[in-house]
């Protein structure tokens, strides 16, 4: 713990601004008193004493001491507002198509997204994103006709690629091999979604590439998932652990598995302890990957928030002057005449004729599609503006732990490593002297971001991929474990507990009990937690609360 | 003329027995039912016409030539006649309106459910559901309708009129996509009803104005006139009136408890909000040796550790849809429910709610923000919380301050370093001072609201005027029953008493005024504090005002029995009010002043028809005992009968006028006068028995004063089913009274 480090701040902190009364962060923690450090869930740079229904957007004190809470504010600003269509003024640039219109209908208070019973765009706490994929070959490839967040909002005279009224969201029971139950009598429900899109929906065709091939495909050659988004704090803490570590954590779990403690491994990833593919951005350096179920991005500064501000309201900025937008969609919308019909007056509200001379041809199918497989677009938000976004989504903090001294919270710690839950949900991890990388646009660095050099974290997560062979599961199958901080707060955060990539379980219970299908990775530690009388069962519940 | 008077009688007496059974119908086969084939049902309606050319009869024909009487009696044909209207005329239905889709026609509420047609179109412009700050819970539905050429709002407390048509928010699609309104329309009912209120009041005022009376000469029969004047005069004045959870220590407590908060659009002393939320919630100022701002910081700071504690206090309804053993619900318990849609009452959704609005951060507004404006400068400050959305461009160390004050104030607390967050709170209280000092109320102001808070005089007091009420009423009616007067001393020391709960009331009331700096009389809780201060200021200046008028009578000192009594009972009323400080907006129905001026003229009602019980009760003991013992004493039996039969004369009026006003307010608020609401209907019964009961010179065998007695004590039994036994049984809107 570095406890003499805070010190040192605190007291330069407090003779920097002892004549002002609003600082309160002039005052040193008693160096006698102990505390178990677990309770500084993000550190001491990154955690924040707050239980409310705002504890998930909380500034951390990093923020604070780069002296960047202008910045977070406005990155704040960003994130909590919607976006217009208007081509001028805030918040402008929305559309042609999008997948939401602001970034809190998917994160209901910044926290995990809420089950749904259907999918609609504008339902605050719709955290799902549709993933459609290929059931042909085995590869479950994404479709290429469709962006990869499907969209289904459309503006102007465009039309959505898919038509969401028509998407039909089954919740169906499912009976596990205990019959539901534990041995004492107690019972759970286990649900699951079974989503459907009739072929009408589609305003594009179905089209993937089937071993190395683009085919077209039939709906019932399309595998439809949902992705719920999860809490945004400690991004920034997770961007901090070192490649490194994450890499040695990746070969012991290697290990692990060539052991027989593991029934899955990535290997077309990481093999004889070295990582066989790496994410790498515009500057082709390679990173370790970190973010994302599907663990598709690398540094935080080019993945989750840095590409959702872009790719969800489809706003550009100086480095993405494209829509976010299929070849396949631009072909259909430029033959569709009520599209035709619209355009040409449409897009002199939207461009210059002078910027964008290939807009304004005498061909409109050919206008139609340049617009929107345009490079060149006039940018909608400024280098400031993302920078600043990327200061309030790195900083802001997790909730300190809570409980930890309750006798039941402590047997439950005890059980969840007992049990081997916390071979995947590993505890804590350090972090590095987090440098900045940026690999897409470098206007992120160490100069203009909160950073959180050297701090011990508590996120519950072993930043690697894993099997819970559940029914109907994530596409693929390999989803990264989970952080479990701040989860224990949802409830009164968000005023719901779903979990999971689907919000599939309604609670902890549900949750634990989805890992327990017989190939699953944590089938051992489910095998475990059935033999745990009620009591003990319990106990674990409120641990998993407590962190 | 017998044959009449014994004919009328008899068949208000099967109307007594036909809203009985129609209570029970509606127990076992739904309201509906219940009215359609007995409360509204042909031959009820004969009945009550029967009855009623009946009694215009009796009147015509009685040698009894007085008109307040004659008004009294007419103004209830008037009553009946415009119900009769609103049952022929008036239709209750709902519509369901979806956004911009025009409709015209509506369903009927009644057992076939018919589809009835506006002669206008009707269509949803807006729909919009407004939510607590800060939650999800939904506070008010607002439509945006257009009704014809009219188009307006309807919300929770917002009616909507177009062409004799009313039209209520009622709830909304269970999709959201549109809005159910209650409709009602009785062009004709409403206005005739309301006259026959009026001039029963009006009746009323001059029954007891009118010499000659039978209630005059009761009066005089046992002399104790000067007592019961006093009695008369308040009761019009009545009438006219409107395992412990984590916390942190008490000093530290106490010392946020000093802070300024912007709560209910004024600033107070934190203390205030923290004492009104814990009753709200719990019911008592104190949470298992907590004080109340122990409890409000302990959910500020650590609410987990609060979600398991049973301190949601329930109505009856709730308690058993949890199905508890216990008043006291846990968060956790109502958060499952409301996860499971179960129908919580608005009561528990409150507290819900407030918890909500306390973690949302929006209830402790204590950072003042000085805006740069050009308006004057009162409305340069703005109070935000922790929660608050904060303009931007506030400076970077204030924006910090705002944001992570408390956030600090939580680490400390996890820490156990109360030093620290001493001087955190000197920091905040500091920060308001520089901010807002010249808009803090001043230091006195401020201490005397929290101490005003923090005495919870309200229950105590009215314990004891109720219990010394009680006693000497009943000390009272023994000796008068013995032609005694109360004994010098008795009078002395309960007027010594009643002096010194004066005076508490008195500087209790001035602080009041002194802090809201308005009159205390502006909801249920002040003004029946009030009426117990005037009820006592009359009984103790009532000497001096007799010896001025040189009466030499022989005192019975009846107004200080009667004073202890009426003053205790709205003390008791106030209390009740009380226990539910209005924090949250909610319930708009519930926080209309007619609901205080109806609660408490029937609990006065149902007061002195409880003293008549008891007086009853004691005279048919006496009786029994002389019987035993060969004596009797003639004028004792005449002089307790003529008690019962005095005190009867408000009490029924009491009770009419009560449930007049109740009425009133269910109109108002819910788009119909009567609703046949098992609690409604079972009032009625009681007023039509006590009626029955004055009619002494009518009704033969209550002129053996031994009949009326036992008839008064059965029909208390009445009083007693529907004050506990609806609750319990019968169930219906009036569950939580």
């Amino acid at each position: 713990m570095n406890k003499r480090n805070l010190i040192i701040l605190c007291l330069s902190l407090a003779l920097f601004s002892c004549k002002n009364e609003k600082n309160i962060n002039n005052l040193t923690p008693d160096p006698e008193k102990e505390y178990s450090e677990e309770y500084y869930s993000g550190g001491e740079l990154g955690t924040v004493f707050n239980s409310t229904s705002f504890a998930y957007e909380q500034p951390t004190s990093a923020v604070e001491n780069s002296g960047k809470s202008f910045d977070f504010q406005m990155g704040e600003y960003f994130f909590e507002k919607n976006w217009n269509t208007n081509t001028e003024g805030a918040f402008h640039g929305l559309g042609p198509l999008a997948v939401r219109e602001g970034c809190l209908y998917c994160h209901p208070a910044y926290g995990h997204g809420k089950r749904q019973t259907s999918y609609d765009a504008h339902k605050q706490g719709n955290g799902y994103l549709l993933v459609l994929y290929e059931t042909v070959d085995g590869q479950e490839t994404y479709l290429s006709s469709l962006t990869g967040m499907p969209q289904t909002l459309a503006y102007g005279p465009f039309k959505a690629p898919i038509d969401e009224s028509k998407i039909n969201i089954a919740w169906l029971n499912y009976t596990d091999e205990w019959g539901n139950r534990f041995d004492d009598g107690e019972t759970y429900e286990l649900i699951y979604p079974e989503v459907t899109i009739p072929q009408d929906a589609y305003y594009v065709p179905l089209i993937a590439n089937v071993n190395g091939e683009p085919t077209e495909l039939t709906v019932n050659q399309v595998g439809i998932r949902l992705e719920s988004t999860i809490g945004i704090y400690g991004t920034g803490l997770l961007d901090a652990i070192p490649d490194d570590s994450i890499t040695a954590q990746w070969a012991r779990e290697e290990q692990a598995y060539n052991a027989g403690y593991l029934k899955h491994w990535r290997s077309a990833w990481f093999t004889g302890g070295n990582w066989q593919t790496y994410y790498t951005g515009l500057d082709k350096q390679p990173y370790v990957r970190r973010f994302t179920y599907a663990m598709s991005r690398g540094p935080l500064q080019d993945a989750a928030g840095a590409n959702a501000i872009w790719n969800i309201t489809n706003v550009t900025r100086p480095d993405r002057r494209y829509h976010y937008m299929t070849a396949a969609y631009a072909e259909v919308a430029s033959k569709d005449p009520d599209v035709q019909k619209e355009f040409p007056e449409w897009i002199k509200t939207q461009l210059n004729k002078d910027d964008n001379p290939e807009c304004f041809t005498d061909n409109v199918e050919q206008n139609i599609y340049n617009y929107l497989m345009n490079k060149n677009l006039p940018v909608e938000m400024t280098e400031q503006q993302f920078v600043q976004l990327m200061v309030w989504h790195r900083g802001l903090a997790v909730p300190a732990a809570r409980n930890l001294d309750d006798e039941k919270v402590k047997r439950g710690k005890e059980l969840f490593t007992q049990l081997g839950c916390a071979q995947c949900h590993r505890p804590s991890w350090t972090t590095g002297s987090d440098d900045i990388h940026d690999p897409n646009n470098s206007l992120c660095d160490n100069t203009n971001m909160p950073r959180y050099p050297y701090q011990k974290i508590w996120p519950y997560t072993d930043m690697v991929q894993h099997k819970m062979m559940m029914k109907n599961d994530i596409r693929t199958g390999w989803c990264r474990t989970t952080p479990l901080w701040g989860r224990g707060l949802s409830k009164l955060v968000t005023g719901a507990e779903d979990r999971l990539h689907d919000c599939r379980a309604r609670n902890v219970i549900e949750a634990i009990m989805w890992h327990g299908s017989p190939e699953s990775d944590a089938r051992e530690s489910i095998e475990q937690f059935r033999a745990l009388g009620k009591e003990d069962r319990d106990a674990i519940v409120k641990f998993i609360d407590a962190i | 003329m017998k044959l009449i008077r014994a004919i009328s009688f008899s068949l208000m007496g099967i109307i007594i027995l036909l809203l009985i059974a129609g209570s029970i119908v509606e127990q076992f086969y739904g309201t509906a039912i219940a009215i359609k084939y007995v409360y509204t049902a042909p031959y009820t309606i004969a009945l009550w016409a029967l009855a009623t050319i009946g009694g215009i009869t009796l009147l015509v024909k009685t040698e009894l030539k007085q008109w307040a009487t004659i008004l009294l009696h007419f103004s209830f044909v008037v009553i009946l006649a415009g119900s009769l209207l609103t049952h022929l005329f008036g239709i209750q239905g709902a519509v369901e309106l979806k956004l911009n889709k025009p409709t015209n026609t509506f369903t009927e509420k009644t057992n076939d459910y018919d589809e009835r047609s506006f002669p206008f179109t009707l269509e949803l412009k807006d729909f919009q559901v407004i939510y607590y700050d800060g939650t999800t819970t939904a506070r008010d539905y607002r439509s945006t309708i257009q009704a014809g050429d009219k188009s307006g709002i309807v919300s929770m407390n917002n009616i909507f009129r177009y062409k004799g048509y009313r039209f209520y928010q009622s709830g909304f699609s269970e999709d959201m996509s549109g809005s159910v309104l209650l409709v009602s329309y009785d062009p004709y009912g409403i206005a005739v009803t309301y006259c026959g209120y009026a001039l029963l009041l009006l009746s009323m005022v001059i029954f007891f104005m009118q010499s000659h009376t039978h209630f005059r000469q009761l009066l005089k029969k046992i002399k104790v006139r000067n007592g019961v004047a006093t009695l008369v005069l308040l009761l019009l004045l009545v009438t006219n009136l409107n395992a412990t959870p984590s916390t942190i220590p008490q000093q530290q407590a106490e010392q946020f408890g000093n802070l300024c908060v912007f709560y209910n659009d004024r600033l107070q002393p934190m203390s205030c909000l923290m004492t009104d939320f814990t009753e709200k919630i719990y019911g008592k100022t104190k949470y298992q040796g907590l004080t109340a701002e122990q409890v409000y910081m302990g959910w500020l700071l650590s609410p987990y550790s609060w979600l398991d504690e049973p301190m949601f206090k329930l109505k009856t309804n709730d308690k058993k849809l949890l199905r508890l053993n216990s008043r006291y619900a846990t968060y956790n318990q109502l958060f499952e429910a409301k996860q499971k849609k179960m129908p919580l009452s608005k009561y528990a959704e409150e507290k819900m709610a407030l918890v909500g609005m306390l973690l949302s951060g929006e209830l402790t507004k204590i950072y003042p923000y000085r805006q740069a404006t050009n308006e004057p400068a009162s409305n340069h400050i703005v109070w935000y919380s922790q929660g608050s959305n904060l303009p931007l461009g506030m400076a970077d160390d204030e924006w910090f301050f705002i944001k992570k004050s408390m956030d600090y104030v939580g680490q400390l607390a996890f820490e156990k370093d109360y030093a620290r967050m001493d001087t955190v709170i000197a920091k905040l209280n500091k920060n308001q001072q520089n901010i807002a000092g010249d808009m803090l109320p001043s230091g006195k102001h401020f201490r005397a609201e929290q101490i005003f808070r923090r005495i919870s005089y309200s229950k105590p007091l009215a314990m004891m005027a109720v219990t010394i009420g009680i006693i000497l009423f009943i000390v009272y009616i023994l000796l008068l029953s013995k032609s005694k007067t109360m004994p010098k001393w008795l009078y002395l020391s309960s007027y010594t008493l009643m002096l010194l709960t004066e005076l508490f009331l008195t500087i209790m009331l001035s602080m009041r005024w002194y802090i809201s700096g308005h009159i205390p009389m502006s909801n249920g809780h002040e003004t029946m504090q009030t009426l117990a201060f005037i009820a006592f200021l009359l009984a103790l200046v009532y000497p001096l005002l007799a010896r001025l008028s040189n009466n030499h009578t022989k005192r019975s000192y009846s107004e200080i029995v009667f004073s202890w009594l009426i003053g205790g009972f709205a003390l008791l009323v106030s209390m009740m009010s009380a226990s539910n400080p209005q924090i949250t907006p909610l319930m708009p129905v519930l926080q209309s002043p007619l609901l205080s001026i109806h609660v408490a003229v029937i609990m006065l009602s149902y007061a002195l028809l409880f003293f008549i019980m008891l007086n009853s009760l004691v005279a048919l003991i006496q009786q029994a005992i002389w019987h035993f013992s060969g004596k009797e004493n003639k004028h004792a039996t005449e002089a307790s009968y003529a008690v019962s039969q005095i005190l009867l004369y408000p009490a029924v009026f009491l009770l009419a006028i009560g449930i007049f006003i109740g009425a009133v307010w269910a109109n108002i608020s819910w788009g119909s006068y009567w609703q046949w609401d098992p609690k409604e209907t079972w009032a009625l019964i009681t007023l039509l028995v006590y009626a029955g009961a004055i009619h002494t010179r009518s009704i033969k065998f209550l002129q053996n004063p031994t009949a009326f007695h036992l008839y008064c004590v059965l029909a208390f039994l009445f009083v007693l089913f529907t004050y506990f036994g609806v609750n319990f049984i019968l169930g219906g809107m009036h569950s939580y009274a």
